[in-house]
């Protein structure tokens, strides 16, 4: 109430409690002095306040309610140009009947009737700016609505395509549907939301109750219901209704995405109802929503909105052991059993899951199409492409946890487990067999799980003092723990023993390296054969340990039959061949052969120059090796460009290995050496060792 | 217990939410009631909003339970504010029958008798909303007594001010209101707003 109003009030209540009218006008007088438009405004209220003595002192006594409605409608009602025939379902927040209409066409509908209490007006303004797009909707699983309007009291109410049938969950638990039939459901669903998405409509409020089953010709037909109602029902859906009455509502904060349950008019996108499609998922899979209903029920409404934005909730393979007796009803319900269960969910359809139910809806599937299409992968057995997201996300979760370790390791670790993961999946994509390639992501994956939990979740502290660890302690713990992570599975073993012998050697421990590399080797020579690609690639490392310790006949041995078996299953110019070529070019000018070399190395930089882009460490370790070899030969002016040219790209090539940098280096020395050149001789010589294989790893913030 | 009940006991122990809950839920309860006592009627009968609002109050509150006038208060103020939109909706109602609003179409209501014309309370309804946006305590102390029929006294209590607050607010809003339906013109006249 503003100042002049309060004043008015304030003069004209102490001037009414003034006997005299003397006594009145004299204490107005006095109060509003010049003021006309007080003086006009009290002298109003005066007016009246005689006259409003007995204004409304006998509390509304000739009012009279008759409540001239039954409470709900009921069959029979009319409503519009509707006839409600029967009942046919109960929500939250309405009824929904059968209803007829004769003018101007002949049809059944469904009708929904809202409850009171709703603003019936702003309900329906709200429906009415998306029914364009509403009506634009036409796809085989999706029920439009068709109009809204108001009843006679004033209710909102919706007229929708007919549905008949029960809700999606109890059709499939009814019928014992098994998983891959329940996800061919599935991704209709998926289809209908996304059909409604490409118009700009999203649901908000996607959950079982609003996917029904009915049956065309004996064949179950999913029909998602209720586009547009949630919206036009604005907030209402999520504050209000919500608890007016408390048992019936719990079905929707077990469906809300934590943006809507967070409230903060952050705009709801299409990205929720992912999440809804992603409980839905769950539920289908295990017979149980992400979070506890019964938990829900019981916390209060902020605790609600917390428990959604913040707790994980158990992917679906934990939920399952963890379901206790129901685990076998469910599992019935799925024509299967709790362990089989628990397996088939372990992997793939958890990280489905798990992606569309994500709290950062950066990180869900943009599209029902793309979860969708992951479903389908998995139903197919390819290779859902959850795969190389999951490690950068994995890795990047896992590097937030552990801000401790410095980027360097980070990279050098991810590279070479790229490596590997690509080179096996890449190479056994080209095999048809749908067998080799789920093994060849189950190893990907395992010596990703051995890596981060095994080797990165070293304790920074248990190092050598403070925050500072070595590469070579963790991977000195974490090696003997190899057995135990691979637990008799050969591949796997195999992948992991690769990986802690490449790394060794990259840090220059080629007497550790050694034995994982010869057992590699060995397992994958057994299992995989002598010419598979990863057999090779461990091959080609363990010739580099050989070779690193003087053991360059073997290493030439080696060198050779990698080679051959890499220009056997390769097309030419691959970098893999060049990278055999560069080795035993390497080699050969080390045993003092550089003619037969030099053919080798000239082949090895063209592939690379040709397949990598211009510094990567690679081509410019190639150029430094002919550089060394045309050295080797006397061919000082042509080899210093290509050994200065090497040299210099290494030092800033990403993930260049040390000792590549180093023996670049090396060369550089020994040619100005070779060729008198004294004086530059030196000043190379100064560039030498600062540079150990044995770095520090520094943390970058204290945890 | 009761919902109520419950609700209002939450609303002491501090629940911020219960609050939000209780108009929709006395709401509901007020008109099951009223349509209850309405059905063992003869047609024509007629029921007193604040006798309504009194026994709805004695069978959903377990006075036990809720101690403190307060509470109490609260559901006053809730079942006030409810009666008040159960009127005006069948005020609405009444009025757009009267302008042909449901063009002859059969509704399951028998007959509506608004004892008093419909118009006056949709003035009423409007004034109070003109009052509330200028001084809302003096708006909800009308819609308190008016609409339940609590003393002044109770109706201090309901709204935590002091007796004499209470009378001198009332008589404020009374004078203002009757000035406001007097001095204006009446807008029955005026089309159905729809």
């Amino acid at each position: 109430m503003n100042s002049d109003q309060d004043r008015a009030k304030s003069v004209f209540l102490n001037a009414a409690e003034l006997a005299s009218p003397a006594e009145r006008q004299a204490y107005i007088a006095a109060q509003c002095g010049d003021n006309e438009a007080l003086r006009h405004e009290v002298a109003g209220l005066l007016k009246h306040f005689a006259q409003a003595n007995e204004f409304l002192e006998s509390p509304a006594p000739k009012l009279v309610a008759t409540i001239d409605e039954p409470l709900r409608e009921a069959p029979g009602t009319i409503i519009g140009p509707y006839k409600l025939l029967e009942q046919i379902g109960e929500g939250g927040f309405g009824v929904v009947f059968m209803a007829e209409q004769q003018q101007p066409v002949r049809r059944r509908v469904a009708l929904k009737v809202l409850k009171p209490g709703m603003d019936t007006r702003q309900v329906i303004a709200r429906f009415e700016a998306e029914r364009q797009a509403l009506a634009l909707m036409d796809h085989p699983n999706i029920a439009r609505v068709l109009e809204a309007g108001e009843t006679s009291s004033g209710r909102p109410y919706f007229v929708m395509e007919l549905v008949r049938g029960p809700f999606m969950t109890d059709y499939c638990d009814q019928h014992n549907l098994p998983v891959s039939e329940r996800l061919a459901l599935f991704i209709d669903v998926c289809q209908a939301v996304q059909h409604a998405h490409q118009k700009g409509i999203i649901h908000r409020d996607i959950k079982p109750s609003n996917v029904l089953v009915t049956l065309h010709d004996g064949k179950p037909v999913v029909k998602v219901i209720d586009f547009g109602i949630a919206k036009a029902m604005g907030q209402q859906l999520t504050d209000k209704t919500l608890f007016t009455n408390f048992a019936q509502m719990i079905g929707t904060p077990l469906y809300m995405s934590p943006e809507q349950a967070e409230m903060s008019g952050l705009d709801v996108d299409t990205r929720s109802d992912i999440y809804s499609l992603g409980v839905l998922l769950y539920e289908l899979l295990t017979g149980t929503t992400p979070f506890d209903k019964e938990r829900l029920r019981q916390a209060g409404f902020d605790e609600i909105r917390r428990i959604i934005r913040e707790d994980e909730p158990p992917k679906p393979s934990t939920r399952m052991s963890t379901l206790g007796e129901a685990a076998a009803t469910v599992s019935a319900q799925r024509n299967s059993e709790p362990r089989r269960l628990s397996q088939l969910f372990r992997g793939e359809l958890d990280w489905i899951v798990m992606r569309a139910l994500e709290k950062d809806r950066s990180r869900r599937y943009v599209t029902a199409l793309d979860l969708a299409a992951d479903i389908q992968r998995h139903l197919q057995h390819e290779p859902v492409w959850a795969c190389p997201p999951t490690w950068r996300y994995r890795f990047r979760k896992f590097l937030r946890r552990r801000r401790g370790l410095a980027a360097a390791v980070a990279t050098v670790l991810f590279v070479l487990v790229g490596g590997i993961a690509t080179t096996t999946v890449g190479y056994l994509q080209a095999r048809e067999s749908e067998k080799q390639a789920r093994e060849a992501e189950a190893e990907a994956r395992a010596t990703v799980d051995f890596l981060t939990f095994d080797f990165l979740a070293l304790d920074p502290q248990g190092g050598t003092g403070g925050q500072n660890v070595t590469i070579r302690e963790a991977l000195d713990a974490a090696a003997p723990k190899i057995d135990q992570a691979t637990a008799q599975q050969p591949r796997v073993e195999a992948a992991i023993c690769h990986v802690v012998g490449a790394t060794y050697r990259f840090l220059g421990e080629h007497e550790k390296a050694a034995p994982y590399l010869e057992k590699a080797v060995a397992i994958r020579t057994r299992v995989l054969g002598e010419e598979d690609p990863a057999t090779l690639t461990s091959l080609h490392h363990l010739g580099h340990v050989l070779y690193a310790r003087g053991q360059l006949a073997k290493a030439e041995a080696m060198c050779r039959t990698v080679l051959a078996g890499r220009r056997k299953h390769l097309p030419a110019g691959h970098a893999d061949i060049a990278s055999s070529l560069a080795f035993l070019g390497l080699i050969l000018t080390d045993q003092g052969k550089p003619d037969e070399a030099e053919p080798l190395l000239r082949e090895a930089l063209e592939s690379f120059s040709a397949a990598l882009p211009e510094d990567h460490w690679r081509t410019a370790n190639a150029r430094s090796l002919l550089g060394g070899c045309l050295s080797a030969q006397g061919r000082y002016i042509d080899a210093e460009p290509l050994l200065l040219t090497g040299y210099q790209t290494l030092q800033t090539a990403h993930g260049a290995p040390p000792e590549h940098k180093r023996q670049a280096l090396g060369r550089i020395i020994r040619l100005f050496d070779a060729w008198e050149k004294k004086d530059k001789a030196q000043e190379w010589r100064k560039k030498l060792p600062g540079l150990n294989a044995g770095d520090k790893v520094r943390s970058e913030t204290a945890p | 217990m009761s919902e109520v009940t419950r609700i209002l006991s939450a609303i002491e122990q501090g629940d911020p939410s219960a609050a939000e809950q209780l108009l929709p839920l006395v709401y509901d309860e007020l008109r099951k009631l009223a349509a209850q006592k309405l059905a063992h009627e003869k047609p024509g009968q007629t029921l007193q909003a604040t006798a309504l609002v009194h026994e709805a109050y004695v069978r959903l509150v377990d006075v036990e339970r809720v101690q403190r006038w307060n509470s109490r208060g609260h559901f006053f103020a809730a079942a006030a504010e409810a009666m008040r939109r159960i009127l005006v909706e069948d005020a609405r109602r009444k009025r757009r029958k009267k302008h042909g609003g449901d063009l002859g179409r059969v509704d399951l209501d028998e007959a509506l008798s608004l004892a008093e014309p419909a118009d006056d309370l949709l003035d009423l309804d409007e004034a109070l909303n003109r009052l509330a946006a200028l001084d809302p305590l003096a708006a909800k102390l009308v819609v308190l007594r008016y609409f339940t029929g609590l003393t002044m006294p109770e109706a201090a209590d309901a709204l935590e001010i002091s007796l004499r607050s209470a009378e001198r607010n009332w008589t404020y809003a009374k004078t203002w209101l009757h000035r406001e339906l007097t001095d204006t013109p009446s807008r029955s006249c005026r089309p159905d707003e729809n």
